[in-house]
């Protein structure tokens, strides 16, 4: 990183000055960096409102011609939040129903995001238009963890032995079911049997 | 490592340059603060094993409002010694922070500072510097009784 | 001896699967589980149990396990299972009752065949970051691209509430204002 011990030399100077085996050659000639123009936008709240559709408008895009490439998720699960993307690794600490095999779709979803763009729940996301779904992969105890107690000078000391349950899961699938604001007529019954 | 993924590295580890106006604010509070900038607690990448503190430049820190007694007893500079973590990289997150008197800052300082911290509490104006079209144009709340003297 | 000791022999490893496993099919990972015995000593009896009672429904449940009955005279009963990517697990069920060995494999049939350590890290990605990794600038107002320092505006403090001051400088002003009109 940058030499602090240089304190004379500006921050912009000390990066020049900085050797580097595959300098470009862009970079070496350009002695004197060019002087680059920029102003601040200020927003009206029309502007604001404009600038909220057309956002909304180029998310959809990406939705609807499937462009967004790879999404992330963040997860609640066993009253801890995870971010996962697929075909991640989660462990779940602790009494976890499911066994090896089971393949189950996760309900509780807080924030969606792609390359461009974040989904955030306020707190949870809809369950029409997230897909998460998990397979239970291994099903096996901790290493054993040991707690011992000692009360000094009074001949009491107690060891305790513990091994929790691990549940690993393989995060299998993350997708988007349909455009933003634009749910289906029928809401909340994805996935329910009648 | 390829260039664009050496860049990134540096952009992610930068050493960002915060200024700190100290004018009218309690050094321990302060001291608070700036503790978390030059440690890196700040940054979502923090990690205790990677030193990713930034550069702190204080101006006017003969204006602070200590409270009580304290003036007597500690300046900025040893309270953020004292609130930094006790450990080896104390001396190095001092060395990040720059603190001068009054609000000049030597040039080669200011052209690196990229950002500024906000104070914790407002700044009160004192009651000789009040704008005389202020005093003047001021509400007048209640009427004085006659038998009042005003020395 | 605290239990950083312990760690230190017993090791540390990462959230890992075997072969992909999970990401498109899942494949069990237990091959094959032997059931050593005896057939007349007390400390296999528990052992001898499960096998009347529960092994035909665990074989049945699980078709891909080869399952073996090692029956050995005046030794100790305990469980063996080999895993696909060639792990091995010994369990001791001496003395154990049915109860017992009928948990133990169930947790010889869920595992993956790694040795169990303890683990440093409880999720494991391939893509630690889809929208590019954080930088000082992120989320920052633009304004300070542009800014020249030391800027007041920058640095006083969030004001939350008006003072007493301001509240009565305004309400003077709507006062003087009604006055005016009317």
């Amino acid at each position: 990183m940058l030499r602090e011990t240089r304190g004379k030399l500006s921050l912009a100077s000390q990066v020049r000055g900085l050797r580097t085996r595959a300098t470009p050659a862009v970079l070496r000639t350009s002695v004197q960096p060019s002087v680059v123009e920029q102003e601040v936008v200020e927003h009206t709240p029309e502007a604001e409102e404009e600038l909220t559709k057309y956002a909304i408008q180029r998310v959809n895009d990406q939705i609807g011609e499937n462009k967004h490439g790879r999404l992330f998720a963040v997860i609640y699960l066993q009253g801890k939040q995870h971010l996962v993307t697929a075909e991640d690794l989660v462990v779940v600490q602790g009494p976890f129903a499911p066994t090896i095999g089971d393949t189950f779709r996760l309900e509780k979803i807080l924030a969606v995001g792609g390359r461009d763009f974040t989904l955030l729940g306020r707190p949870l996301l809809h369950k029409d238009l997230v897909n998460v779904e998990a397979t239970v992969v291994e099903k096996s105890l901790s290493h054993c963890r040991i707690f011992f107690y000692n009360r000094r000078r009074k001949n009491s000391r107690k060891t305790k032995f513990e091994r929790e349950t691990h549940t690993l899961l393989r995060i299998h699938r993350v997708e988007l079911l349909h455009k933003v604001n634009e749910a289906p007529d029928i809401e909340g019954v994805d996935g329910r049997i009648f | 490592m390829s260039v664009a993924r050496r860049v990134q590295q540096w952009a992610t580890f930068g050493r960002m340059w915060y200024l700190y106006d100290a004018r009218w604010q309690n050094p321990f509070h302060s001291a608070d603060k700036i503790k978390l900038y030059l440690a890196g607690r700040n940054k979502p990448i923090y990690h205790p094993l990677s030193d990713c503190g930034d550069h702190v430049v204080v101006i006017n820190s003969l204006d602070i409002a200590l409270p009580g007694m304290e003036w007597e007893k500690r300046i900025l500079r040893k309270a953020v010694y004292n609130k930094l973590d006790k450990n080896l990289l104390r001396r190095g997150r001092m060395a990040r922070l720059h603190i001068f008197p009054y609000d000049k800052v030597p040039d080669n300082i200011l052209e690196n500072v990229s950002a500024q911290m906000r104070q914790l509490r407002p700044v009160p104006i004192r009651l000789d510097q009040i704008p005389e079209e202020e005093v003047v144009n001021f509400p007048k709340v209640y009427d004085w009784p006659k038998d009042h003297v005003i020395s | 001896m605290t239990s950083q000791t312990w760690n230190r022999f017993w090791g540390s490893t990462f959230v890992k699967a075997p072969l992909q496993n999970g990401v498109g099919r899942y494949v069990q990972q237990l091959q094959r589980i032997t059931f050593k015995f005896c057939k007349t000593h007390g400390g296999s009896r528990g052992m001898r149990d499960f096998i009347e009672k529960d092994l035909i429904e665990f074989a049945r449940m699980n078709p891909g396990v080869v399952v073996y009955l090692k029956p050995r005279r005046h030794r100790s009963s305990c469980l063996k299972a080999e895993y696909l990517n060639g792990g091995e697990e010994y369990i001791s069920a001496h003395k154990q009752s049915s109860e017992e060995i009928k948990k133990w494999v169930e947790y010889l049939r869920t595992q993956s065949g790694y040795s169990v350590e303890r683990l440093r890290k409880y999720q494991h990605t391939d893509r630690p970051s889809i929208q590019g990794p954080w930088t000082p600038w992120m989320h920052r107002d633009q304004c300070i691209n542009i800014a020249e320092y030391p800027q007041e505006e920058l640095s006083c403090a969030v004001k939350r509430e008006k003072t007493a001051t301001q509240e009565l400088l305004e309400k003077s002003k709507i006062f003087v204002g009604v006055n005016n009109s009317s």
